[in-house]
């Protein structure tokens, strides 16, 4: 293993060790069980698995919300880490060791490591509120799913959570002092939420028979990360192919390359930056 | 070895540096001297390769291992001491059981008041500047980069500062630091680069710095017609501190010995010292110099 990927996992490391030791990151993984919990006590549970329409309908509409909840959640954690790292008048000191890439790429590393805890916890959970509810109808709905359609969904919110935490960590390094941590993540939280609404919107009666409208929405799936959160619902309703959604993910992954390599300019001329400013339009600059 | 060669940075029309050129060898100590926004930090940043020149080259490994202290000063507060000693070695690639060590040694020896599990947020200001020494120091870095390194030390944990910095040097670490504190440097510089307004105004070793400046000061206690060498062409400036003692600035050196016949013309005398401008007197002169 060469020094840099040493510093990359130490970086990774330490954000890992410093999140799951946080009361606030187990408030946010344990507020999902009590709807899953729930789910299991009182959802009317006679689902009929042979009706694929309904299955994906129900996939369709679990996969944006899934990625909202996700990137809510590591949104604000990221943002807080740089900030720290900032307010902690550590940037300086931390860049003399580590490059802004590493820095970057750790940090992410980081909060991927804290997703799949998160994920296989939950997994868990499920497995053993099936077993004491004697329930299964999660592990059935899922074997129903298809698996291309599992596998691209898993894809898409990881380059949505990707592209969201790049977005982020562009405005958090032009923190100064933790109040402005909020309006860091504001601009990401937004645009997630914009999107989120499209994404559930696409199922209100009749808009998928609007056929300008989906023109545009392909025209659109292309950019990161509207395309990931988009093309898993518009997958399992069947309005856009395997192969065009596969697409997608490839240009959007060539994008979000170009956009990554931005945000680690920012991030470098960001961390050494100790001027008040505004974070809005620091972080919307072109550099 | 570092070398800067005529190394200028420009910030919008703001001249931050201009034309610098040093050398630093394995085992040496440069100190930066220079007012508040003379260029020290910026001459850092671009060692540190924070920022580029706007002219002129700068040669360094770039697989130095670093060590800065950078003059903001900073720790994550809601930690302990060991654990991001232990992530700050592991981003030097160092073990963990290696870095826990080093840490108990380094804690020891610059006498840090506390425990390894202590949070840093505990620590008084004093302790935590050497937490953070440490952070800089326990993996024997090729470079050592401090700025300010003794602002908000007592005189006690500076003396400690120094020990450990002259430890680092005996084992090849090239080390550079600025500072205002000009007794530290006179006890630790190897060579000393004195910027004005990005400008050199000095540099070299300090005996070639004394030796520039020669031994044209010159005390005198217990002579009581002290007026007599007022407006006299050899003498600068006279100031007189009492009745019967002043410190004269000589135009030339030589001048001394003239002086000290006409003063123990009457006998005993009971201090007649001539000597080197001290680094402090030098530097207040030589911004002088610059501002005009």
């Amino acid at each position: 293993m060469n020094f840099k990927m040493k510093q990359l996992l130490a970086v990774a490391r330490h954000e890992f060790f410093n999140q799951i030791k946080s009361f606030s990151y187990w408030i946010l993984v344990f507020i999902p069980l009590i709807i899953i919990t729930a789910l299991f006590r009182y959802a009317n549970l006679t689902i009929d698995f042979h009706n694929s329409d309904f299955i994906n309908m129900v996939w369709g509409l679990s996969i944006p919300i899934l990625t909202f909840l996700f990137c809510f959640i590591y949104v604000g954690m990221i943002a807080n880490s740089v900030a720290r790292d900032k307010t902690s008048k550590l940037s300086e000191m931390l860049m003399s060791i580590v490059d802004a890439k590493e820095q970057i790429n750790g940090k992410m590393l980081g909060i991927y490591m804290l997703l799949s805890c998160q994920i296989i916890f939950y997994i868990i959970f499920i497995f053993c509120l099936s077993k004491i509810m004697h329930n299964n109808f999660l592990f059935i709905f899922i074997s129903h799913v298809k698996i291309g359609l599992i596998v691209y969904s898993i894809l898409a919110l990881f380059v949505s959570l990707f592209i969201f935490l790049a977005m982020t960590v562009q405005f958090a390094c032009f923190i100064t002092d933790t109040s402005q941590i909020s309006s860091a993540t504001m601009p990401p939280m937004f645009l997630m939420m914009e999107i989120f609404v499209m994404s559930l919107l696409y199922y209100a009666p009749g808009m998928n028979e609007v056929n300008g409208l989906l023109l545009m929405i392909y025209f659109t799936c292309l950019f990161p990360p509207v395309g990931s959160m988009l093309t898993p619902p518009l997958m399992a309703s069947g309005n856009i192919s395997y192969l065009f959604a596969y697409s997608t993910l490839i240009i959007q992954l060539i994008i979000i390359y170009i956009l990554y390599i931005k945000s680690i300019h920012v991030f470098k001329y960001g961390l050494l930056s100790n001027k008040k400013k505004n974070i809005f339009i620091e972080g919307f600059k072109f550099r | 070895m570092i070398e800067f060669k005529n190394v200028s940075k420009n910030y919008d029309g703001f001249q931050a540096v201009s034309n610098l050129s040093f050398q630093l060898h394995k085992g040496e100590i440069l100190s930066l001297i220079g007012q508040n926004g003379a260029g020290k930090s910026t001459t850092f940043h671009m060692l540190l390769d924070f920022i580029k020149p706007s002219n002129g080259q700068i040669h360094r490994n770039n697989n130095l291992n670093i060590g800065y202290m950078p003059e903001e000063r900073g720790l994550y507060l809601k930690e302990s001491i060991k654990s991001q000693m232990i992530y700050f070695a592991s981003l030097h690639g160092m073990k963990r059981v290696e870095a826990l060590e080093k840490l108990k040694i380094w804690m020891e020896k610059l006498n840090v008041v506390g425990d390894i599990e202590d949070k840093v947020e505990s620590l008084s200001k004093g302790n935590a500047q050497k937490v953070q020494l440490i952070a800089c120091l326990m993996f024997n870095p090729d470079l050592l980069i401090l700025d300010e390194p003794f602002s908000g030390l007592d005189p006690v944990n500076a003396d400690l500062l120094i020990k450990a910095v002259l430890e680092a040097k005996k084992s090849g670490t090239m080390i550079i630091f600025s500072t205002h504190n000009m007794e530290n440097v006179e006890k630790l510089s190897d060579y000393v680069v004195m910027l004005s307004h990005g400008k050199t105004v000095l540099k070299g070793t300090l005996k070639d710095i004394y030796n520039q400046f020669g031994r044209s000061k010159l005390d005198i206690v217990g002579y009581n017609n002290l007026q007599r060498f007022k407006g006299m062409n050899g003498i600068k400036d006279l100031a007189i501190t009492s009745e019967n003692s002043a410190q004269l600035t000589l135009n030339d050196v030589s001048f001394g010995k003239y002086i000290f016949d006409e003063v123990t013309k009457d006998g005993y005398i009971p201090v007649f010292n001539q000597h080197y401008p001290t680094l402090d007197e030098i530097f207040k002169e030589k911004v002088k110099e610059s501002e005009k």
